[in-house]
Order: C-alpha cells, then sequence, then structure tokens
C-alpha cells in the first residue's frame, strides 16, 4: 500500500505525520501544497478537505483521512508494533499520552503558534511582525513551559521513559520556537534535555531531510 | 468503589464525560468543585490534581487523568464491550474518522461555537459584559463552519454515518449552549438540513438529556 500525503515541508502538521510515517517505515508520496501560494484553498484540495486545510492521507483504495492527530492515530494502529510505540497498550498509559496531547492543543498550541507565525511565518512571507503580539503569546506561554519542565523532570519523555504521541504532537512547534526563540526550552533544563533526546532520534533526522527535500514554498 | 470526577455537572468538558459514562451505563460520582471561589486555582489543587487549574479531573483508584476527550476516551477502553453501545467502534477506519471529527470539533467548531458560548452565556455567569461585535463575528463564523458540517454530514444521521459515536458527544455540550444562546436558527436553517438532522439526532440521545437533566 502507497499512500498520499498531501502537505508541505515547513508545515508543522505536515511534520507530524512524516515522522509518524517514519517511524513506522510506510513509503509515501508527497504532494505539495503550497499554502503560502493559497494552493489549499483550490477545488481540488477543497474536494479532500473540506475546510481546505493540509495535511491529508489518502490510501490507494480512496479512503482518506485529515488532521494531523488523526492521520498520525491511524498510522500508528496501521502498525502498532513497528517503530516507536506513539500510544502505549496499556489503557492508563495510553490516557496519559491522551491527557498530555490534548493539554498541547488547549494549553500549548495556541501560544507556541502565535510565536511561530509572528517570529517564523510572517518574516518569510514578507509580512511585518507584530511585536506587542509576539511578545503577548511568550507571556502566556511561559507558565506552560513550566508546567512542562516539571512534567519532565525524572523521566526521558511526557510518559514514561519512551517517545509517545504526546511527544510527537509538541515536537515540530518546539523545533521552531528553537529557531526563533531558543531561550524558551533552553533556560528549561527538563524541557532542554527532552528537546535533545527527540532531535537526536533518527526519524527526527529524516524529517528534517524530508523538509529539506521538499519543493521550496517561499 | 465509583469513578469520581472532580468538576461541576453543569460545565460543558465535565458534561461531555458525563454524556460518555451514561450512555456505557457507568455510575459516576461527580465531586462538584467551588468555581464561584476559584477552588480550581487553589496552590493544594494545581499541585496535587491539574498543573493548570482547570476542571475537570478523573480519579479512578490512584490513577488519575485530566482534559475531557482523554478522560472519554479512557471511559470507552474501559467499559465499552460487546453488550454496550459501540463508541469507538473497533473498525481502524471508521476509528481514525472518530479521531478526525474530534480535532475537526477541537479546531473549527471550537473556534467559533466554543467562543460563542463564551462570549454569549459564560461572560454572564462570571458578570462580564458580552463584547456584541464579537457575537456577531462569532454568529458568522459558525454559519460557514456549519456549512462545512453540512457538506461532511450528506447522507448520514450521525458523524460516522448511522450509528451515534464519541464524535457526535464532543460536540454536544458547546453544541447545546449555543442552540439555547442564539444559534438555533442557525443550527436549524433551511440551507443546511443535514446540520439540522444531526443536531436533532444526537440532542435527542436519551443519555445527554440525562445529562443536562440536573
Amino acid at each position: 500500500m502507497v499512500f498520499k500525503l498531501y502537505g508541505m515541508g515547513v508545515s508543522t502538521c505536515t511534520q507530524k505525520v512524516v515522522m509518524a510515517l517514519k517511524e513506522k517505515s510506510i513509503p509515501f508520496d508527497f504532494i505539495n501544497i503550497n499554502v503560502l501560494k493559497g494552493e489549499q484553498k483550490s477545488p481540488e484540495n477543497l474536494a479532500r478537505h473540506p475546510f481546505g486545510k493540509i495535511p491529508i492521507l489518502e490510501d490507494e483504495d480512496g479512503f482518506r483521512i485529515f488532521e494531523s492527530l488523526a492521520i498520525v492515530r491511524y498510522i500508528e494502529n496501521l502498525e502498532p508494533n513497528k517503530g516507536a510505540r506513539l500510544i502505549p497498550a496499556d489503557i492508563k498509559t495510553a490516557a496519559l499520552v491522551e491527557q498530555w496531547v490534548s493539554s498541547s492543543v488547549y494549553n500549548f498550541y495556541p501560544s507556541a503558534q502565535g510565536i511561530i507565525t509572528e517570529r517564523a511565518i510572517k518574516p518569510v512571507a514578507g509580512r511585518p511582525t507584530d511585536e506587542a503580539a509576539a511578545v503577548e503569546h511568550r507571556k502566556k506561554l511561559v507558565p506552560v513551559l513550566d508546567v512542562y519542565d516539571k512534567q519532565l523532570a525524572g523521566h526521558d519523555f511526557f510518559v514514561g521513559n519512551d517517545f509517545t504521541l504526546a511527544d510527537l504532537s509538541h515536537l515540530p512547534y518546539f523545533n521552531v520556537i528553537n529557531r526563533v526563540e531558543g531561550d524558551l526550552i533552553k533556560e528549561r533544563p527538563n524541557l532542554a534535555a527532552w528537546f535533545e533526546r527527540c532531535t537526536a532520534k533518527s526519524t527526527w533526522l529524516e524529517v528534517m531531510g524530508f523538509v529539506q527535500g521538499a519543493p521550496k514554498c517561499h | 468503589m465509583a469513578i469520581k470526577v472532580i468538576g461541576s455537572a453543569r460545565a460543558t468538558c465535565t458534561q461531555r464525560i458525563i454524556a460518555v459514562a451514561k450512555a456505557l451505563n457507568v455510575d459516576l460520582e461527580i465531586e462538584t468543585l467551588d468555581m464561584a471561589n476559584r477552588a480550581h486555582k487553589s496552590p493544594e489543587y494545581i499541585k496535587n490534581y491539574q498543573p493548570f487549574g482547570r476542571i475537570p479531573v478523573l480519579v479512578d483508584g490512584d490513577f488519575q487523568l485530566f482534559e475531557s476527550r482523554a478522560i472519554c476516551r479512557y471511559l470507552v477502553h474501559k467499559y465499552q464491550n460487546k453488550d454496550t453501545i459501540q463508541l469507538i467502534p473497533e473498525d481502524l477506519q471508521q476509528s481514525s474518522l472518530i479521531e478526525q471529527y474530534i480535532s475537526v470539533e477541537m479546531s473549527e467548531w471550537g473556534t467559533c461555537i466554543d467562543k460563542y458560548v463564551y462570549e454569549t452565556v459564560f461572560k454572564k455567569m462570571f458578570g462580564l459584559t458580552p463584547d456584541e461585535e464579537k457575537i456577531a463575528e462569532l454568529r458568522k463564523a459558525a454559519e460557514q463552519v456549519l456549512d462545512v458540517y453540512n457538506q461532511m454530514l450528506e447522507g448520514k444521521d450521525y458523524l460516522l454515518g448511522d450509528k451515534y459515536t464519541l464524535a457526535d458527544i464532543c460536540h454536544l455540550p458547546y453544541g447545546q449552549h449555543a442552540y439555547n444562546a442564539g444559534l438555533a436558527d442557525v443550527f436549524d436553517a433551511p440551507s443546511r438540513p443535514n446540520v439540522a438532522r444531526w443536531w436533532k439526532n444526537i440532542s435527542s440521545q436519551p443519555s445527554w438529556q440525562a445529562t443536562i437533566a440536573n
């Protein structure tokens, strides 16, 4: 089965899916959708994703799924025993993974994405950074990162000592934050050690290779 | 010993859990937190139960869990069996599509319906003044999102087709508030017959009606 992945190399949500595919050694054809040019709203892409977004995964039989976290869960369940076990088999451990995944959506993404928009996306899109907004997002992110630093004390990953969906759901965002406001990570020893551990994974290096090789969008 | 949920039977995220428990016929003990006196922000609560100072929290013996959707999935995995309703079907594609719709609920539905409820309902509870301009904007955003839901629900009684699942339940708490607080005409609009049919199907579920009865 060869999958088609519609996405964009620098998109954090696309990177989550690519890392899951690499963990499970699942081959895929990549179709670039340039969000900076508005290609996600084309009639073809709207037929794949009713909200006109990326990423989208499609199989040869026409099964199609969107929303990065749902795609990653699908990939995990296709090959649970290959690569990292992204959702543990034990229901309590799995529930704790889901707790940190949900938490990332509500507590982390809004301000993390805000910083990424202001400090990483706008500069390459040729739009001015809104300094006040960037500062405000940072202020909101700080207490969340303090909670994370505590959570990551004493074990290697968000839930125990294994890399799971709880880590994957955060990693691409931290990778950009490290580039634009790296002090947020460096000042927190447990978070910094976690970031080192995640970015040293061979599958993450493969994701970075994929990003390098993907069509340029700007 | 019954599983305990620390929260409030009238709070949206606690209701999401109650709706799942009732659908599965699981007894839950609700320990009401004194939110008016900010018990959810006390150092003790933050240290022992929820690092972000939010509700709800599930306590099952010595196991604790926060985030309502994570708690819902846990209850399903623990209590769903061949004799209960299948809130997460075993089929891989079906269960993955449930996750797709839960993510859509969090990102698309949440950014207009949840915010509309905050402006129109919660602000009044907190003694704040609703922002009329924002309410008008959020209403327009809800119309656009429900247009897409109308497409996704074409030919279906529920998000997954012919069965009521966790994907539908996740939409109920904020949807019900929004429906009651001024968006009924948007949900029931003749231009969105699939949304109107779906909403009637899910909001009339006995387990949901029992959830909001108290």
